[in-house]
């Protein structure tokens, strides 16, 4: 370059200058059509959070139905699995015959799996609860009662499928999944601690439900 | 739009429109400064730029059902009487990146190249948005040096490369580092779990129902670009004018902090899911390319292809004569092994009884027929058969002709009179043949060994067509 053209230079660093320009912010998108647990510390959304919980009593599927008749029903002799042949769900075909019943059937897992959804509901809903004070939710103690009633129920069922069961509230998170252990507690523990669940819930609601909700 | 039917026993009373929109918007803002030098025997070549990228994706529907007629005419969504619904996403994501290359050549005979990128990403944390890329080759035309000129004048090309380099990757969800819960109003449950969070809490049997969240995902702080490095050496050759002509190249490539979202402990129940960098990989493997011109406008090439569980090749070749051309594709691969989920069916008449079965079970094993593989024929499951075994591994082996053109171009006092410079039409055909192992004990039983567990084949199709050029 022989000579350096003013009018070329301005242009140069001007144009430099929109290069750098774009900052940190640009780089923020924020997830659409989703709430993120801070903003879920509201009132009415601790509400909505039982509502969840409640709603998942009725959530299941003919693979891991709530009915549970595969897993009493059928082993018991009191009905059959029926369906298109023996290939049809073949994991209900070998519980009911007592046949290669291995501890990976996956239905097992399944029903498992489904249920410790149950308790994660009740689990989230106190979450939320446990943070709002007695000012700001005046039902705090019902809805607490009412939601360890529904987890005390998911647990009498897994307790009576499974006897050994790792006992998940709603203190855990994060790594402390990894260090709870299922025989932590003996079989009369685990009944005991049930039984404590149901009882605080039969303290803490009144005989019958008078009120409409919100 | 769907309609009421009546077909045997199966009776829907239902119908239905449904109305969707979607878009899917990007920009992309790209600013470049390019400096060349030329100076004796140095060639300088500089770029160095910005680029930012967003884009935004939105959806919505509605429907409605009980349409008085069944005409589409009439079924737009204002007409619709019963089971008003709606629904609608987002999505976004934005890429800000800042780079730089530089390329020096000496002499025509020793090149070295760098790049510099960095890269940031809306989708990992304020840790980590931006990951850095660099990059380097070196290379030298040995047929350019003298001695070689002198000596070797049969070498037309041979080139030795040199390369290193980190390329990144952000391929994951838009909202990855997030802990996220949603209102979920609940899905058909006959085929897939319902995992809605609506409830009637206030047992009024009626009316719209109140609605919860549910975890979707667990957050991260720590999420960053995956990173995968390479380092490929190479040589280029070529003899007697490239009449003959190739290259062999070794790579060793290591993918570190792979972006994957594991299974998780079933007791965290939902939304345990969990982006990490969780994974790395290795590749190291080596590519030889060879082909032969000849001037008559007959050319082949053939890919001797990396020997790790599959070995992969391929074949082209162009023929020409006159204004005809055929162009031929074939590609193969050896040695896989594929689980053929079909044969469930096929084989067994066990498994799902009153269904109908394969003719293969016609084969079965008698004590007259004993040289068969098939298993005897009965009604009784009493080994599980429908178990994962060796039974369903099959030879996955196939060479198929992929891509069969036939051309003509039209002569030119043809096309000179209707004013184009030139006119080709020609015959295509994709997926014409296929070859699979079908002798031996892991003989291919199904249909296609590019989709073991179907029972169709990937589809031949056959196309016409002109290129004009004015």
């Amino acid at each position: 370059m022989k000579k350096i053209n003013i009018k070329k230079s301005v242009i140069l660093m001007i144009a430099t200058g929109f290069l750098i320009s774009c900052s940190d912010s640009f780089l923020e998108m924020a997830p659409k059509s989703t709430i993120s647990s801070d903003q879920l510390l509201t009132p009415e959304n601790a509400e909505s959070m039982a509502i969840a919980a409640y709603s998942e009593l009725g959530n299941d599927h003919y693979t891991a139905p709530n009915s549970l008749w595969p897993y009493a029903d059928i082993t018991s002799g009191d009905a059959y699995k029926g369906g298109g042949g023996t290939g049809d769900i073949w994991e209900f075909n070998f519980m009911e015959l007592f046949a290669f019943n291995t501890t990976d059937n996956p239905l097992i897992d399944q029903k498992w799996y489904r249920l410790y959804v149950g308790i994660g509901r009740a689990n989230e809903a106190l979450k939320v609860i446990n943070e709002l004070t007695a000012d700001e939710f005046p039902n705090k103690t019902e809805r607490q009662a009412e939601m360890r009633f529904l987890r005390a129920h998911q647990y009498f069922i897994l307790k009576t499928m499974f006897k050994y069961i790792p006992w998940i509230d709603e203190t855990v998170s994060g790594e402390a999944f990894k260090e709870i252990s299922n025989k932590e507690f003996t079989d009369q523990e685990l009944w005991d601690k049930i039984a404590d669940e149901f009882q605080f819930a039969a303290d803490n609601l009144p005989e019958m439900q008078t009120e409409k909700v919100g | 739009m769907d309609y009421s039917y009546a077909s045997g026993f199966l009776i829907s009373d239902i119908n239905r429109t449904t109305t969707s929109q979607w878009h899917n918007l990007s920009w992309t803002w790209t600013n470049t400064l390019n400096y060349k030098l030329e100076t004796g025997l140095h060639n300088i070549d500089v770029v160095a730029g910005t680029e930012a990228i967003k884009a935004e994706y939105e959806s919505f529907y509605g429907s409605r059902e009980g349409y008085v007629i069944e005409d589409p005419d009439y079924m737009f969504l204002d007409s619709g009487t019963e089971k008003i619904l709606n629904g609608g996403s987002g999505a976004g994501n934005s890429l800000f990146s800042l780079f730089a290359k530089a390329n020096y050549v000496y002499n025509q005979k020793y090149l070295a190249s760098i790049t510099v990128r960095r890269d940031g990403s809306s989708r990992f944390g304020k840790d980590n948005l931006y990951g850095t890329f660099p990059a380097f080759s070196l290379g030298w035309r040995l047929s350019e040096e003298d001695f070689m000129k002198e000596s070797l004048p049969v070498i037309s090309n041979l080139k030795l490369r040199a390369g290193w380099g980190i390329t990144g990757n952000q391929e994951i969800s838009n909202d990855a580092i997030y802990s996220i819960y949603r209102t979920d109003y609940g899905v058909d449950p006959t085929w897939v779990f319902d995992s809605g969070t609506a409830y009637d809490i206030y047992g009024s049997d009626s009316g719209s129902l109140s609605s919860g969240y549910r975890k979707i995902r667990e957050a991260t702080q720590f999420l960053k670009w995956e990173e995968a490095k390479q380092t490929n050496l190479g040589i280029d050759f070529g003899f007697l004018d490239q009449a003959f002509y190739g290259s062999f190249d070794y790579f060793m490539k290591e993918t570190s902090d792979i972006l994957i979202e594991p299974p998780y402990l079933a007791v965290k129940g939902e939304g345990g899911n969990q982006w990490v960098n969780g994974a790395t990989l290795e590749n190291k493997g080596w590519e030889f390319v060879l082909g032969y011109n000849k001037t008559l406008n007959n050319g082949y090439r053939t890919w001797i292809g990396d020997p790790n569980p599959d070995f992969i090749y391929g074949l082209n070749a162009v023929f020409s004569y006159k204004n005809f051309d055929l162009n031929l594709f074939f590609q193969g691969i050896q040695g896989a092994d594929v689980y053929n989920e079909h044969k469930h069916l096929t084989d067994f008449t066990s498994i799902w009884r009153e269904t109908n079965f394969g003719t293969r079970t016609l084969d079965a094993w008698t004590p007259t027929n004993s040289g068969s593989t098939i298993p005897m024929l009965t009604l009784t499951d009493t080994n599980n058969e429908n178990r994962y075994s060796s039974y369903f591994i099959e030879n996955g082996s196939y060479l198929k002709l992929r891509n069969l053109q036939i051309g003509y171009n039209v002569p030119e006092k043809v096309i000179k009179s209707l004013k184009l410079t030139s006119a080709r039409i020609y015959v295509q055909g994709q997926n014409v043949l296929t070859f699979k192992d079908s002798k031996g004990n892991d003989q291919f039983t199904g249909v296609d060994p590019e989709s073991p567990g179907f029972a169709y084949p990937n589809p031949t199709s056959y196309s016409i067509g002109v290129n004009l050029t004015f």
